[in-house]
């Protein structure tokens, strides 16, 4: 019995590699829709007047770039697009600016863009809902400097910014909750229309605050950055990635079915199925 | 005197610091400092360890500290970024070098400004010497020995014209960097000395008194937030007038630049904490001592690129050798194995699927169909199924990505929202209590 649990275990991660790595290899193409959420994010960066910056808050670190990286550089590829200015700010984790610099550099060279003058780095700033209560009053404040050193007042991009009445949106990447936060203290106290672009599993939670108005627009984990690549008729790296993430969740619910199937089998026989209490006991393994 | 220090004698300074980091590293690893016997190589890898440790660390800040005292004048009070001329303009204007520096700030009263150069000039060349990287402009007036009074000419593009400039180097831009440097320094010890006061006095007082310090700011803390956040911006009240908005507000930017401070100390904290608890593994070489040499390994080796790659102005340089080895660091190893560590769950979740979800009753079946259809209905291949349904039609609404639509705007948005209010009254209530000091248990009962 042991024996058939340690090869059922091996078979199935070499289904999953499978299911990940075959259809990267073998070209294969699939319709994308984007969905309502996604389409008001979009709509919602066009709305930003010229005189209003938009934030980019990259509150994420790299076990999430597979779905926070794609989603910060679809908006950024938006920004440069459609000309609005931008600036990238971090106040979750720590390597998050440096990860949104480093996409946004390597786009900036392909729509010739400026640094200080289309787009700022903020940085990191620690400190949480206090810093962030402190920072929507008077960004320049709390951000006194931009990443590297140089005081903001000095760069062309932040002229007119002062408060977070002056964000025309404010988008938050991030695998965590949160949004919640800046539903208090910046639209809840400044009205600053906010955008939310958390990882899958963190995304049905945020339909309320979509429905509420409290969040303007939604990108749902790797699928949200897919669909805003066919938004911007750009389908990129996003939409390549979602071509193995289709089989690999199809492959999951087929597992789902089978493990159930024998399930119910073992039921009919009268006894317990091992894979149910492997299942229970030792669920992380 | 601090250039003097370093300069002349640096490699045996250096060596002399690094053996009493060694020493520092034989008592926090060891946690003592006489050797124990039948264990000597826990004192020698100790030993090692931190020699390498300091040696790096004090290389670091010996250059730091070259580059805050070089008796040179600093880029003419101005800050420049990397800018490349388009390849029409410089036909047109017969330029052999498309890379130049755009000035993006310059000190009002410093040279450049007194030169006649203005914000969004291109500088290309400094004395006959093209400028188009970062620190190329520090560099040169090093190594032409450019001091107060000396008089530069300038290349430029302004606009789409060329320019030339004479731009003499004055006093108050040399000052002002020096200035700088000095209170930066003046500032840094003088919170040093402040703090090590502040937490000895501290630590004299008895726990209850600590204890009614954390209650009473956590109080007023909270007096402050919840005041400021629910007086209305506007008031009738006469004294409120004066300041047209409410007057706690004001105090949000320094009450946010303090919580900076605080959750500063809460990261160093971390690190030091996790220093402890390795080193302590080291030294008694515990299980999985290899993994805690790895954490050293990768502590130091990102703390010195991190902070050389900073404060080095030639690092700025992609093709520079430290910020070469920062981003290896940075992107080779950080990010690639966050991102593998992450993508692992993958291949668990799968095992999961087939061993863990089981349909015992309907709510568990009603709970997989639904599963099923957002999950089809967030990929390519899920859409690819009901394809076939036009997206005009009446029955557009069965396609696969609708269905999921639905279930999560209207179905588990319903739930979410009840989830939410849930939280928020939980939230609340916690809040009330670790305000007004009725929280006990956990760490609300230890002695501090």
């Amino acid at each position: 019995m042991e024996r058939a649990r340690f090869w059922t275990r091996r078979v199935i991660w070499l289904l999953t590699a499978a299911a990940l790595i075959v259809p990267m290899l073998v070209r294969i193409r699939l319709p994308m829709f984007p969905s309502s959420p996604a389409r008001k994010l979009y709509r919602a960066v066009e709305a930003i007047p010229p005189d209003k910056i938009m934030v980019i808050s990259t509150s994420w670190e790299p076990g999430t770039y597979g779905e926070n990286g794609l989603q910060t550089e679809a908006l950024i590829r938006h920004a440069f697009e459609s000309n609005k200015r931008f600036a990238i700010f971090g106040w979750i984790y720590p390597p998050g600016p440096e990860l949104g610099q480093n996409i946004a550099e390597g786009l900036a060279k392909r729509y010739h863009k400026r640094y200080g003058v289309d787009w700022v780095n903020w940085g990191y700033r620690p400190g949480y809902a206090d810093m962030i209560r402190g920072w929507a009053k008077d960004i320049r404040a709390i951000v006194s400097t931009d990443a590297y050193g140089t005081p903001i007042g000095m760069l062309p991009v932040m002229k007119g910014v002062h408060t977070a009445d002056d964000i025309g949106l404010m988008v938050e990447i991030t695998p965590t909750d949160s949004i919640g936060t800046l539903v208090q203290f910046v639209y809840g106290v400044h009205r600053t229309p906010l955008g939310y672009a958390p990882t899958g599993v963190m995304a049905a939670e945020a339909y309320a605050l979509l429905d509420s108005g409290q969040v303007v627009g939604l990108l749902r984990g790797l699928v949200g950055a897919a669909e805003y690549e066919d938004l911007l008729r750009h389908r990129g790296e996003a939409y390549r990635r979602m071509i193995p993430q289709s089989f690999a969740h199809a492959l999951i619910i087929l597992l789902v079915i089978l493990g159930n199937v024998l399930y119910l089998l073992g039921r009919r026989q009268g006894e317990e199925t091992p894979t149910e209490v492997q299942g229970e006991q030792r669920a992380g393994d | 005197m601090i250039v003097g220090i370093v300069k002349p004698s640096a490699s045996v300074v250096l060596t002399l610091a690094a053996i009493l980091f060694g020493l520092l590293g034989v008592y926090l690893i060891g946690g003592r400092l006489r050797p124990t016997a039948g264990r000597p190589v826990r004192h020698v890898a100790a030993v090692l360890i931190a020699v390498v440790v300091g040696h790096l660390v004090l290389i670091g800040i010996s250059r730091y500290l070259k580059q805050l005292f070089r008796p040179i004048a600093p880029p003419l009070g101005i800050t420049t970024q990397e800018y490349t001329v388009s390849r029409a303009l410089a036909r047109r204007l017969h330029l052999s070098q498309r890379k130049g520096l755009e000035i993006t700030w310059m000190s009002e009263g410093g040279s450049a400004a007194a030169g006649g150069l203005i914000p969004t000039d291109v500088v290309l060349g400094l004395d006959g010497h093209p400028t188009g990287g970062p620190g190329d402009i520090s560099r040169l007036l090093r190594r032409e020995g450019v001091g107060v009074g000396s008089l530069i000419s300038i290349r430029l593009l302004r606009g789409e014209q060329m320019a030339e400039a004479r731009v003499r180097v004055r006093r108050a831009d040399v000052l002002a960097v020096y200035r700088y440097h000095l209170l930066l320094l003046v500032a840094l010890l003088a919170s040093m000395i402040a703090w090590v006061l502040a937490f000895a006095l501290l630590n004299r007082l008895p726990a209850g008194a600590k204890k009614r310090l954390v209650v009473a700011a956590t109080f007023v803390a909270g007096v402050f937030y919840s005041t400021e956040y629910f007086l209305p911006a506007q008031s009738r009240l006469v004294w409120w007038r004066a300041h047209h908005t409410n007057p706690l507000s004001e105090w949000l930017g320094p009450w946010g630049t303090a919580a900076q401070v605080i959750a500063g100390f809460t990261i160093g904290l971390g690190v030091i904490n996790l220093v402890l608890i390795h080193g302590k593994t080291i030294g008694r070489l515990r299980r999985g001592w290899p993994n805690s040499m790895a954490f050293f390994a990768a502590l130091v080796a990102m703390l010195v690129f991190g902070i050389w790659q900073s404060y080095l102005p030639e690092a700025a340089k992609p093709d520079h050798l430290v910020r070469v080895v920062y981003n290896y660091l940075f992107d080779g190893f950080y990010v690639a194995l966050g991102a593998a560590v992450f993508s692992v769950l993958a291949f668990y979740i799968a095992t999961a699927a087939y061993r863990a979800f089981r349909i015992r009753t309907a709510e568990a079946g009603f709970m997989m169909a639904a599963a099923f259809i957002v999950m089809l209905g967030q990929i390519p291949l899920g859409m690819w199924l009901t394809g076939g349904i036009d997206r005009s039609s009446l029955f557009a609404p069965l396609r696969v990505e609708n269905i999921s639509g639905w279930i999560l705007a209207v179905i588990n948005m319903a739930g979410s929202r009840a989830i939410l209010f849930g939280v928020a009254v939980g939230a609340l209530a916690m809040s009330l209590r670790i305000w007004l000091n009725l929280e006990r248990g956990a760490f609300f009962d230890q002695e501090i």
